[in-house]
């Protein structure tokens, strides 16, 4: 039985902020990605976030140098996190998500090296912390 | 024999040009509609192409403008195996919002 609840996916969900239940964010949905079945309607297979899928929408190309850099020189993963649709709990301005914690520290990754290398040895960088 | 799971990036099919199978050109893909199943998970129920579509996917208000043309092709009447080139597996004029 089909519910009535369907989503606009450029609207709605493409770059559309993520937010857990504690309003924290987690970043922008990159891409959305749909899995081709025969005989049957595609399906969302899942939200994509992170920097290289969106370097990939930009141009693929320059995803490919973003991917293949990040591996050669950056010392933090830019491999894109997928989330299923079913992670989903509002959508609104921004999609208010329910991951657990070792999913947020996926997202959140980059931001995490951040604020461990280059915030917190600046002068009262540790003092910012929240 | 087990079926293939082939992946394709919203990204790559919204903004293409859908041709009819003699290459005539329909309109452009603006917006992807789902429906969501009782067991949660969302399929794509209808594609909207044409500059209608567009102001609905930019949120324009559309008593400010005036109305634009939208048609509407249910999932199995765009075929986006090939995402750079989707296709329309029906007539024109079997699209919603199509004149007859």
């Amino acid at each position: 039985m089909m519910a009535d609840r369907g989503i606009n996916l450029v609207r709605d969900l493409l770059d559309a902020q993520l937010l857990d239940g504690d309003e924290r964010r987690l970043g922008r949905v990159d891409d959305v990605l749909l899995e081709i079945r025969d005989g049957r309607p595609p399906r969302v297979a899942a939200m994509e976030v992170g920097a290289a899928t969106l370097a990939r929408r930009i141009n693929p190309t320059l995803g490919r140098w973003v991917r293949r850099a990040a591996i050669r020189w950056l010392p933090v993963s830019l491999r894109p996190v997928r989330l299923p649709l079913t992670t989903l709990r509002a959508v609104g301005v921004d999609l208010e998500i329910d991951v657990d914690e070792a999913t947020k520290r996926r997202l959140l990754r980059v931001e995490a090296w951040l604020r461990r290398r280059v915030v917190r040895p600046l002068p009262g960088g540790k003092e910012n912390e929240a | 024999m087990t079926a293939r799971r082939r992946l394709v990036y919203l990204a790559d099919v919204v903004g293409r040009r859908v041709r009819t199978a003699d290459g005539r050109v329909v309109g452009r893909i603006e917006e992807v509609r789902t429906a969501r199943r009782a067991n949660g998970e969302h399929e794509v129920a209808e594609y909207h192409l044409g500059s209608g579509a567009l102001l609905e996917r930019l949120a324009v208000v559309r008593s400010l403008v005036t109305p634009k043309r939208m048609l509407i092709a249910r999932w199995d009447q765009i075929d986006i195996r090939r995402p750079e080139a989707p296709l329309l597996t029906c007539a024109v004029e079997e699209l919603r919002g199509a004149s007859r």
